[in-house]
């Protein structure tokens, strides 16, 4: 399959602290990909460096055969690349429609306000966000947000989407729908999806064909979902065995 | 035509000022009053209604155009006779958003309250670069009252003073308000929208906010310039470097579009419209006393209704009307 993102050795030091040393990472069209690891491990660095928050130290990225290591965020989402945040960040005092349809209004689709809110229109509706169209964005409860986010990056038409812990607290009900959604909504448009996953690792065996496990800013394993998760390096960065 | 009809509110406010002032015996001048404050309230909220940003300097750009308007009718009324004017205006607009894109290409990238600093220091540093180095009269300024005469004849360069040149402010508040509206309703207006919430999130949904920003100020920046040249340059007939510099205007600006809702099509008139009667009959009322009445006064107003007079009416109406509203 042909390779959508590459990213190839990248480091990023804070101070003195070193967040990732050398890290490749290849997604393909179409996959979906787990990056887990245990906190500090350098997940959040690696999606701020791909969307475009930070710029690595060394290294480069490349999404979709365009070199995007130094171009700022707002230009690597209209060429394709989506994402949520690790603590939702919705247009508060925006309706939720707004926020999916400016979602959709500035993202690699790049349409006019009418076809942006009948853009929205679908992805709350498949959301089950559609009821409450009109609220404002803060008056969601904190999965509902999580579930906006992800309607307001994929309105956008991007070609990858980088989930960033979108799962978290989710309860076991909510989270086999929204799965169930994600994996639907992939195959139909065809977009890789990169999950980061602290805690919760059924979702990620549920989920991705492939997983990434990142340790102390290092690509520790990689490889098939289920044979990653056997694997003994793995088990003993989670259960500190040796 | 259904886009249109938010605008309708706005030309019978400003028409009944306008019809007001020219019918009733000496209402000519307190309506011009509020027609600046309208206009003055209307440019600057492009600017910081759709941005969220504050220009602490904003004067400067009126300041800037009332030159224009100056250095063309001192310099050119030889040649051109009447066509200083025009001439004028479009000089005012050029050395506006000239200033405007210098200013913006560097400031812009500030944040909050660092932004606000810079642009005072704009705006105080043009006046002082003025006066220090003699520039365009320096201290003792552009006094026009020859060239328009000689241009216009004395009866015309009264009538310019008197009735074009706030004649003129109307224009001028109904163009800014036109463009308002254009904005807000289309993909910009929901550029701006994004931004004004969290500018970082704005950013990562593709929404290249620098552009933005600086459309708006240039917006925001050149038609200040065309009443900076037509409220003090064509009135006045003087352009003084402490008059036209004066940071009231800016902090008066900054009243009105809190006042009357930030970033809406009306709030700014209605801003104009409570301020200008206010200070009016303040000044009338309890002479000597008013700025002392005047300050809490606005404080309490700004502290009680922070999302100014329309600001609470849209809420009031809820989601139906709020596309009627903006």
């Amino acid at each position: 399959m042909r390779v959508i993102l590459d990213v190839k050795g990248v480091s990023k030091g804070f101070g003195g602290v070193q967040a990732l040393r050398d890290v490749d990472l290849e997604v393909r069209a179409g996959e979906i990909l787990g990056i887990v690891g245990p906190n500090g491990s350098g997940k959040t660095t690696l999606f701020n460096l791909i969307s475009g928050v930070y710029r690595p130290d060394t290294g480069r990225i490349i999404f979709d055969g365009v070199d995007v290591t130094s171009l700022p965020p707002f230009r690597r989402t209209v060429l394709g690349i989506g994402r949520t945040f690790q603590i939702p960040r919705p247009f508060k005092r925006v309706t939720v429609m707004e926020n999916v349809a400016i979602g959709a209004m500035f993202g690699s689709s790049s349409v006019g306000v009418e076809e942006g809110f009948r853009v929205a229109e679908g992805y709350l509706k498949v959301f089950g966000l559609w009821d409450k169209r009109d609220r404002d964005a803060e008056s969601l409860t904190p999965v509902e947000r999580r579930l906006m986010e992800v309607a307001r990056a994929l309105a956008g038409r991007p070609k990858l989407l980088l989930l960033d812990e979108v799962m978290a607290g989710m309860p076991p009900g909510e989270l086999d729908g929204f799965l169930s959604i994600l994996r639907e909504v992939k195959v139909r448009e065809g977009i890789a999806v990169v999950a980061m996953v602290e805690h919760i690792m059924r979702a990620v065996k549920d989920l991705a064909e492939r997983v990434v496990v990142l340790h102390q800013g290092r690509k520790l394993v990689e490889g098939p979902t289920r044979e990653v998760f056997m694997d003994k390096r793995v088990l003993e960065v989670y259960l500190g065995r040796t | 035509m259904r886009q249109y009809i938010p605008f309708l509110p706005v030309v019978a406010i400003y028409g009944t000022l306008f019809l007001t002032g020219l019918l009733l015996e000496g209402m000519w001048q307190p309506m011009a009053l509020l027609a600046f404050y309208g206009a003055l309230g209307q440019v600057f909220n492009i600017f910081l209604g759709l941005t969220g940003y504050v220009d602490f300097g904003y004067v400067a750009f009126l300041a800037i155009g009332s030159y224009g308007m100056a250095i063309a009718a001192s310099s050119l009324y030889e040649d051109l006779g009447w066509w200083i004017v025009p001439t004028g205006f479009v000089l005012a607009f050029i050395m506006a958003s000239f200033l405007s894109i210098a200013v913006g290409a560097i400031a812009l990238r500030l944040k909050g309250a660092y932004f606000a600093i810079a642009t005072i220091g704009v705006s105080e540093g043009l006046r002082y670069l003025i006066e220090g180095t003699g520039l365009w009269g320096g201290s003792m300024g552009i006094i026009v009252s020859r060239p328009l005469r000689e241009a216009f004849g004395r009866e015309g360069a009264n009538s310019l003073s008197t009735f074009w040149a706030d004649s003129i402010l109307y224009g001028i508040a109904l163009v800014a308000a036109f463009i308002t509206l254009m904005i807000l309703k289309s993909r910009a207006g929901y550029a701006f929208l994004a931004m004004r919430e969290d500018e970082e999130a704005a950013r990562v949904m593709g929404i290249d906010t620098t552009r933005y920003k600086l459309l708006a100020f240039f917006i925001s920046a050149s038609l200040g310039g065309l009443i900076g040249a037509s409220a003090w340059t064509l009135k006045m007939n003087y352009v003084f470097p402490s008059d036209v510099f004066d940071i009231v205007y800016t902090i008066e600006a900054i009243i009105i579009v809190l006042l009357g809702g930030s970033g809406t099509l009306l709030g700014p008139l209605v801003g104009g419209l409570v301020y200008g009667a206010l200070k009016y009959w303040l000044a009338v009322t309890f002479p000597g006393l008013q700025l002392l009445l005047f300050a809490p006064l606005i404080l309490v107003i700004i502290v009680a209704f922070p999302q100014g007079i329309i600001g609470i009416l849209r809420e009031r109406m809820g989601s139906a009307f709020r596309g009627v509203i903006l």
